[in-house]
């Protein structure tokens, strides 16, 4: 168990100290979410009401697309000169390899949903509840543990860009619902009446997904 | 040091072959190498080498035949008593030469304490702080050899494919010494490489591949080695 912990903490802290290096890739991301919530906002002028009912749809579409371009850049490092196969080498557990890559991507979607929630308050008049927080990591796990074991598989492929999303999207539909009809809840103040069914759900969706993922990663980030 | 052919065997490979599409690039290849032997590898370009060190390594498998490795160890096992030097680096650019070879330390669970060790066996201590990006393809080489020499007491079996290119007149030298020591320590070594004066000094056996095949299977000899240049 010590192994693995000390495997994935070295990986997230590699990857971490790549990203804090080349922060023009975390800046691009936020961009990119920031320039989508203002499209969403700009394109959809609506009553007011409306607008407010849509936003944490549009909230997750931005940071689902935003997301997606950090998915994929984050298996990058491993592959520009074979590094993957130098990890392998070296010894790792390609769980612990899922795991460091799991944190780091988890960390990058996070931070950038905390960037763009003020945006979404500001763009279509929310009050933000402090339970939104719990939510949005919630739903970026989804994201992310599915996220990180397809753009891992994806990585070495031409194509990896286009097929990424072909291959992750489907897969998300329940997560995505689930994610979207918490956070309406969560900003109508009423995350713990009849929505914390939905709570539950999600936080199905996520265990399944992570334990399907770790088991999988097991077979499918370990080369030969 | 005990004669080789005493020695446990290391690597058994019996009918091996691969194909990549509708090309075999080794064919019906057998070998026993025993613990200690030190084996050059010659052949021409795409005569089936990179492709056999990288199947000794693990990370590709055989379209047929068998390939029986340090006793055949569960995998992860296997691959900690191994250490491969490739045509890739396969280093981080952005990060600097001592935080390579501190993440490759934390995988194998070694102190940080062998990282600078490696680095000053390499003369490459005073540009640890040095981000790779900004290293010659030369220094970059010898962070890569340096980190071959993390943990090296754990290593059995050393697959080198290579290693000269790049390397200045030091470098090499530094290269010479590191497979002399190995070769005292009882290492298992296979070195693919074109360059005959440098390796066969070192090495107790030859092998030349042709086409996939074994061509010459003997003792280090010049003009064994020069087959793999003829027509």
């Amino acid at each position: 168990m010590n192994d693995f912990i000390r495997q994935a903490w070295a990986i997230f802290r590699k990857d971490v100290l790549l990203e804090i290096r080349e922060l023009r890739h975390f800046f691009a991301v936020l961009l990119f979410g920031v320039l989508m919530m203002l499209l969403f906002s700009f394109a959809l002028s609506v009553d007011p009401d409306v607008m407010r009912k849509m936003a944490p749809g549009l909230f997750w579409l931005a940071v689902l697309f935003a997301s997606l371009l950090s998915l994929d850049h984050s298996f990058r490092s491993e592959t520009e000169d074979e590094q993957w196969e130098g990890l392998l080498m070296a010894g790792i557990d390609p769980k612990a390899l899922y795991v460091g890559k799991l944190l780091t991507n988890l960390s990058f979607v996070s931070l950038l949903q905390l960037l763009l929630l003020p945006l979404m308050a500001i763009l279509f008049d929310l009050a933000l509840t402090p339970s939104l927080l719990g939510v949005l990591l919630l739903g970026s796990f989804g994201v992310t543990t599915l996220g990180t074991l397809y753009a891992g598989v994806t990585a070495t492929f031409h194509e990896r860009q286009m097929l990424l999303p072909l291959l992750l999207f489907p897969m998300l539909v329940p997560v995505l619902l689930a994610s979207v009809k918490v956070t309406e809840l969560a900003l109508a103040h009423d995350l713990f009446g009849q929505q914390m069914a939905w709570i539950r759900l999600l936080f199905v969706f996520d265990t399944v997904f992570f334990l399907g993922s770790l088991l999988l990663a097991e077979i499918l980030f370990d080369g030969a | 040091m005990s004669l080789p052919g005493k020695n446990p065997i290391v690597i058994e490979l019996r009918g091996l072959g691969k194909r990549f599409g509708s090309h075999w690039v080794l064919s019906h290849l057998d070998l026993t190498v025993h613990a200690g032997e030190v084996v050059a590898l010659f052949g021409r370009n795409g005569s089936g080498k990179s492709t056999l060190l990288k199947i000794l390594a693990t990370l590709l498998v055989p379209t047929c035949g068998s390939c029986k490795i340090l006793g055949g160890q569960e995998l992860r096992e296997m691959r900690k008593s191994l250490r491969i030097l490739g045509h890739a680096k396969q280093l981080y650019t952005g990060l600097t030469v001592l935080e390579n070879l501190q993440l490759t330390a934390a995988i194998r669970g070694e102190g940080a304490s062998d990282c600078e060790l490696s680095l000053q066996r390499l003369g490459m201590y005073e540009a640890r702080h040095r981000k790779v990006a900004a290293l010659s393809e030369g220094m970059k080489k010898r962070v890569v050899l340096a980190k071959l020499l993390l943990g090296k007491e754990s290593a059995d079996l050393i697959l080198l494919d290579e290693p000269h290119p790049a390397l200045d007149v030091a470098g090499r030298k530094i290269l010479g010494e590191l497979l002399t020591n190995w070769r005292q320590e009882g290492k298992t070594i296979l070195l693919a490489s074109h360059d005959h004066e440098q390796v066969l000094t070192h090495v107790d056996r030859l092998l030349v591949l042709e086409q996939g095949r074994i061509g010459y299977d003997g003792p280090p000899s010049m003009t064994a080695a020069l087959a793999e240049v003829k027509p």
